[in-house]
């Protein structure tokens, strides 16, 4: 608990209210947070049915299941819509909120009163806002000078109408009140001068209006569907300076530059893919394409192209963008939150196999130790077996062998160093399939390193076959090294380590009796083949 | 933990400062996506005056998957099976992001409260429900001494 109060500290929460002098005020600090995050909303977004979340919270929501959050009616991701009020009202009352809670905590009688004024009226500000942004302007106001048949279409949204207004230029349309609505005439006011232009010079209009130049109408040829020029725009429609005013209220200039609003296009949002379409390479491929890693399974392929499309998306939503780095960053941390704990749900967050290694050393000291009586032992037993076998089997056997020996020139022991080194040289093998199983498929194999005896035990696992207390058959080499409780743990699944071999060398080898002495494996090397045949692996992938 | 989400610790603050009747949850010190939770059985019910523990855990998706719970106090209920697993709407298909941990553990105990034999998990327990609901209460009674007031 203590951790978590340490967390709680920092969180605003709409709680905070309830002592107060307003404690009314949590139910508009609830009404601005969304469902899915509890937090205040982030690139607020609608849905069809009407409900409101962040971006991103809604769009991973979706990816799960596609409905929504509140009501469960079905929806789409591409259907959600920039809800760009709500955004605004939330970008007011955090501003506002330090001040406000410490206005309305209620300590200093005297001072409360007045301030206490104020931050009533700026939650009525916010109620302002919203309802605004809700209630359609008037359309005798609106429509003045327009072809009348246009109207009907207007009503329903149209589309050439409502598109630059809400995306261009978000802040504009709730920051006036209803009786200061801008005449629709498909312009925009400069936030400055409040002259009334159109969109695509406003940015350009805005340096030169700073600087004190008067705006100059461009001269085009007057359309249909806007009678009315710039310049003869009727003084009547707007007192210049009533906006202004309630736009430097509401919006506080560092919240909304309009000179570092981002140029449409640069973000555009992300198609969705079929998955099933994509074979591993092509969807590796379109990872690369867009700039993010491309490794991994193809579950991890299609988990982070999916979360990359998230993240980019509600960026897209949001009125201040993060630059790519930025989400790259955040595409990052998800991966680590993600992906790394879901893989080693049996561990525990603070395991480290150099610690369990150092904890339980003596444990694996005696066990090396028993393994290596045992593997003596029988040694002992198999030598004293081979010298009454020999000297049964008589001379001619003996003289035999001395000549198979003398015809193929490569002596075995060199052959079979070369044969198993291979593998060892691959790198690191888990010791034991079962170690394996217990990791998921999507981590990298290379990572789950042998944990518990390091050093030469790793590659002395590919002597394993060869060690069995055999007399007769020391299998060949192409089957000795082929290690088959190993192979899914391969992390070179399709790369066959082990060519085939001459046929002369496993005739060589396999039809050799066994000859014990300097011709086996050194004994350094042996004691861990048997170590290990004994020793049920008990590793850390298995613990719970 | 370090990546715990925000979500997550909001819930577990207002659950131990505002507690909801009867409902107490409380998170593993050493796992914080895992609640030792007790019930307290609803008055009018067969498991009125007994404790249950249930156990609940956040998984990694959480909240777009709904929270694990399973009952770990023996119940007689035809929509909780012997393992304490609980048949519940808002458990399953119905599970929405905007619900939370509070609101779970609501439901279970408004599930308490009304048993649906029409919906079992719990087979015999149904079966005996429809058949003879008195006797069906009654066993519920009796295994609510036996096991959940202790």
């Amino acid at each position: 608990m203590n951790r978590l109060n340490d967390l709680d500290a920092t969180l605003p929460d709409p709680a905070d209210w309830a002592t107060s002098r307003i404690p009314d005020l949590a139910v508009l600090d609830a009404a601005l947070r969304c469902e899915i995050c509890k937090d205040f909303y982030t690139a607020p977004v609608i849905t069809n049915c009407g409900h409101t979340f962040c971006s991103l919270c809604i769009r991973r929501c979706l990816g799960a299941d596609e409905k929504c959050a509140t009501c469960r009616a079905p929806e789409q991701e591409s259907r959600l819509r920039k809800n760009g009020a709500v955004q605004q009202a939330v970008d007011a009352f955090m501003a506002v909120r330090a001040t406000l809670l410490e206005a309305v905590s209620g300590i200093e009688e005297a001072e409360v009163s007045g301030q206490a004024v104020n931050a009533e009226e700026a939650a009525e500000v916010e109620d302002e806002i919203e309802e605004v942004a809700d209630i359609p302007p008037p359309s005798s106001q609106r429509r003045r000078g327009r072809p009348r048949k246009k109207k009907a279409d207007d009503e329903d949204g149209d589309e050439d109408e409502y598109r630059p207004r809400s995306q261009e230029t978000p802040p504009e349309p709730p920051k006036r009140s209803l009786r200061e609505r801008p005449p629709d005439d498909g312009l925009v006011a400069c936030p400055i001068c409040n002259r009334r232009m159109k969109e695509a010079q406003v940015s350009l209009h805005i340096d030169d209006c700073l600087a004190g130049k008067p705006y100059i109408p461009p001269r085009e040829p007057p359309s249909l569907s806007s009678p009315r020029k710039p310049s003869t725009l009727p003084s009547s429609s707007a007192p210049p300076s009533r906006p202004t005013l309630t736009q430097s209220r509401f919006q506080p200039s560092s919240t909304f530059p309009p000179s570092t609003a981002p140029p449409t296009g640069l973000f555009q949002p992300l198609p969705k893919i079929t998955y099933s379409l994509f074979t591993d390479t092509k969807l590796r491929t379109k990872l690369r394409e867009l700039g993010i890693r491309s490794d991994g399974p193809k579950k991890l392929l299609q988990d982070r192209h999916t979360e990359w499309l998230n993240l980019w998306n509600a960026n897209v939503d949001s009125p201040r963008p993060r630059t790519k780095r930025q989400l790259l960053d955040e595409l990052e941390a998800w991966e680590r939150a993600h992906v790394r704990p879901a893989n080693n749900k049996t561990k525990a967050p603070e395991w480290s196999d150099e610690k369990w290694q150092e904890k339980h050393a003596d444990t694996f000291a005696d066990l090396i130790a028993k393994a290596r009586g045992s593997i003596q032992k029988r040694r002992k037993v198999e030598a004293d077996e081979d010298e009454v076998e020999e000297r049964i089997s008589g001379e001619v056997e003996g003289a035999q062998i001395e000549q198979l020996r003398s015809s193929q020139p490569p002596p075995p022991n060199p052959q079979l160093r070369t044969a198993n080194s291979a593998p060892a040289e691959m790198g690191s093998f888990p010791p034991s399939s079962q170690t394996t199983t217990l990791l998921p498929s999507s981590q990298p194999l290379q990572q789950s390193s042998q944990p518990l005896i390091q050093g030469p035990s790793h590659h002395l696992m590919t002597y394993q076959n060869i060690s069995r207390p055999h007399h007769e058959t020391i299998p060949p080499h192409g089957a000795a090294s082929l290690l088959p409780s190993h192979s899914s743990a391969n992390p070179y699944p399709t790369r066959n380590p082990h060519p085939p071999t001459n046929p002369q060398e496993n005739q060589y080898v396999s039809s050799i009796p066994y000859v014990p002495g300097p011709d086996r494996l050194p004994a350094e090397k042996r004691k861990y083949e048997t170590i290990l045949d004994e020793i049920p692996w008990a590793g850390p992938g298995r613990a719970g | 933990m370090a990546n715990l989400p925000k979500r997550i610790i909001k819930e577990t603050q207002r659950l131990t400062e505002e507690p909801v009747p009867g409902i107490n949850a409380v998170p593993h010190e050493d796992n914080l996506r895992y609640f030792d939770v007790s019930i307290h059985g609803p008055s009018q019910s067969p498991y009125e005056g007994g404790i249950f523990r249930l156990e609940l855990f956040l998984p990694e998706d959480y909240p777009m998957c709904p929270p694990k719970i399973r009952f770990l106090t023996k119940i007689y209920h035809p929509n909780i099976d012997r393992l304490g697993r609980i048949c519940l709407d808002v458990l399953k298909s119905n599970w929405s992001p905007a619900l939370q941990i509070r609101t779970i553990l609501l439901s279970i105990q408004a599930l308490l409260g009304a048993p649906n034999p029409d919906d079992p998990l719990a087979n015999d327990v149904a079966q005996k429900w429809k058949e003879d609901e008195k006797t069906a209460i009654e066993t519920a009674r009796q295994w609510t001494r036996t096991h959940a007031m202790s």
